[in-house]
């Protein structure tokens, strides 16, 4: 049987062929472009996902308006996806309704394509997508990460950490600020254990006796809880003429004054930590005692194992043995990265078209 | 040396702004030509500039704000001498070129121009596709812009006369050109994202604000084919589109930071 066709050439019958006209009009086009606009620009301004009392306590009354209307969380809210796929469905219409004319321009058809494909990636994304996190110490082996809800979700294979490194551009640096109140002197030095550095402007002598880390004080006199930089002191012995003394300095306190040290002088100690290079875990799959795959996964260069990817996502700087990875099982790559292609491909060719048809 | 070869370029730049406004009021054959070789000097020095960053960085000087205000402003100019060497026509174009690139070196001067090892996340060869390709974009949308403030200047054409035709074409294949490239740059910094950190959209501020500039141009195209805003109305669209093009470049950095916050 033949499908009846409306006057302006739309096929069904009824109240279809009055709604599809107006979802596939321009004028509609443009109020759903706009609509996405106001809501892109509302997500850009307003931080999103944040604790929902901390809208209240940086926005007062705003916040709660904001809570209210989920503007805390545009991306993911309900309206926002309705509004993605009404916007698919007026690109398709007005794409089927315009066909006899977009036809002829075959670049414009590709990105119009691409656009739907990637609609619709995204769509896979939000119902397929697995994402999580994963924190190894060397020597570990897990068979699970958590989920971004928080969720436990299991892996067909176990992840073995079997080393961990962090590699620096330069390494760290102790610094000793030194000011000496008669005649308004200022000098600095770098410290490193080992013999008295001069400071001439200051007429001092300097010898750094040791590093601690973490200071603490304990029976036995000081030592460090650790390697971690959670409060770095060094022990120093200092000479001034005849006289010497010893004292500590903390970079975490900068206004400890040692009783020992003579009067008119103050010393400030500044800790650089050292600007990261990379940090790369050795991962290896496991199982059931095999180990199909090993290798190192960096910050750019993760590990794939049967559609999971494994991210280096950071580090602890207090503990330098353990490895912070994302865990990624993603099925609308495909669809997404088809999408780019297209629309690469379609806008070219309409850039083409422009200079081609110019005068 | 490169604050030397950037004080220099500055000034050359200045000469061409100033030389190429000259060349607007003189009716001699020769008045473009100051100008023109005003800021064919500048872009030179920029361009030297630019390679010696490079060389001294040992990776694309792209890889933070002055680093890529420095490669806008020589895009922008680049894009000027390559109209007027196109058609002499473009000549009028020179002035506001000059200008933009003058501010753009200016405003360089309020930003950090230490040269900095590359963080972790920025050791990929994306980043000089994707930089590249989206500064491609913003200068394709600034031209657009700069052509725009001529034709909306234009005094005593009616609309449809040659003139507003001819300049009205630029502004639409300049913002061909910028979205083309933004829409490259977007692609390359997602396909980037999701080698570095497993998700090709995160919805991070630069993203969202990159997305409402695609937005608006692709609605700007729709309101140029479908309902023929022409003339002095795309030109208000290419102005209004150069606001969300700064405010996603520099206003997202310094506002609303995210993962793209390096300055």
């Amino acid at each position: 049987m033949k499908p009846s066709v409306s006057p302006n050439g739309v096929p069904g019958s009824g109240s279809f062929r009055r709604w599809i006209p107006a979802v596939g009009s321009p004028k509609t086009f443009f109020v759903l472009m706009g609509m996405l606009i106001v809501a892109c620009i509302a997500g850009g301004f307003i931080p999103q996902n944040s604790e929902p009392s901390s809208y209240e306590a940086f926005y007062g009354a705003v916040g709660r308006v904001i809570v209210s209307l989920g503007l805390d969380d545009v991306f993911g809210s309900a309206w926002f996806l309705v509004l993605l796929s009404v916007s698919a469905l007026n690109l398709v219409v007005c794409t089927v309704h315009r066909w006899e004319t977009i036809r002829r321009q075959p670049g414009i058809t590709i990105a119009h394509l691409a656009v739907l494909l990637l609609l619709a990636g995204g769509a896979v994304r939000g119902v397929s997508a697995l994402r999580g996190t994963m924190s190894l110490e060397v020597g570990q082996t897990a068979w699970s990460f958590r989920g971004t809800s928080g969720e436990e979700t299991t892996l067909p294979f176990s992840v073995r950490l079997d080393d961990f490194q962090i590699r620096y551009w330069d390494g760290e640096r102790h610094v000793l600020h030194v000011f000496r109140e008669s005649g308004n002197v200022r000098d600095s030095v770098l410290l490193s254990t080992g013999s008295f550095v001069p400071l001439d402007r200051a007429g001092l002598k300097i010898l750094p006796l040791a590093f601690y880390p973490d200071f603490t004080l304990e029976e036995g006199g000081a030592v460090s809880r650790g390697e971690a930089r959670r409060n770095p002191a060094w022990s120093l012995e200092f000479k001034n003429g005849a006289t010497t003394w010893r004292q500590f300095v903390f970079a975490r306190f900068p206004e400890f004054r040692s009783k020992s040290a003579p009067s008119g002088f103050r010393f400030y100690y500044e800790y650089i930590p050292g600007r990261v290079r990379q940090y790369e875990s050795r991962l290896m799959v496991v199982i059931e005692g095999r180990t199909p795959l090993e290798r190192t996964v960096n910050v750019n260069s993760p590990m794939t194992y049967d559609g999971y990817r494994f991210y280096q996502a950071g580090f602890d700087p207090d503990n330098p043995r353990l490895s912070i990875l994302h865990v990624v099982k993603d099925p609308s790559v495909g669809w997404v990265y088809a999408g780019f292609f297209l629309l690469i491909v379609g806008l070219g060719w309409v850039c083409a078209d422009r200079f081609r048809n110019s005068p | 040396m490169n604050a030397s070869l950037l004080n220099s370029a500055f000034f050359f730049l200045l000469a061409a702004f100033v030389a190429s406004l000259i060349g607007r009021v003189v009716d001699r054959p020769w008045r473009s030509w100051p100008g023109r070789w005003a800021l064919s000097a500048g872009w030179l020095l920029l361009t030297v500039s630019l390679g010696h960053r490079w060389i001294a960085a040992g990776h694309p000087p792209v890889s933070n704000q002055y680093e890529s205000t420095l490669f806008l402003v020589w895009t922008v100019a680049g894009s000027g001498l390559g109209l007027v060497a196109v058609s002499s026509s473009w000549e009028v174009l020179l002035p506001w070129i000059s200008a933009f690139a003058v501010l753009g070196l200016g405003a360089m001067s309020l930003m950090d121009p230490r040269v900095a090892p590359l963080v972790p996340a920025l050791q990929s060869n994306w980043l000089l596709i994707h930089v590249v390709t989206t500064m491609l974009g913003y200068a394709g949308f600034t031209v657009a812009f700069l052509g725009a403030l001529r034709l909306l200047f234009l005094r005593g054409d009616p609309v449809g006369s040659r003139d507003i035709r001819r300049w009205d074409r630029l502004l639409d294949q300049a913002c061909v050109i910028g979205f083309f490239f933004l829409t490259f740059g977007i692609v390359t910094g997602s396909v980037w994202a999701n080698q570095a950190w497993g998700s090709y959209w995160s919805w991070d501020p630069k993203e969202t604000w990159a997305l409402i500039t695609w937005l608006y141009y692709a609605t700007a195209f729709h309101l140029r084919r479908s309902l023929g805003w022409t003339d002095r109305r795309f030109a208000g669209l290419m102005v209004g589109g150069m606001v969300l093009v700064l405010f996603t470049y520099f206003g997202v950095n310094y506002l609303l930071g995210g993962l793209h916050a390096y300055r």
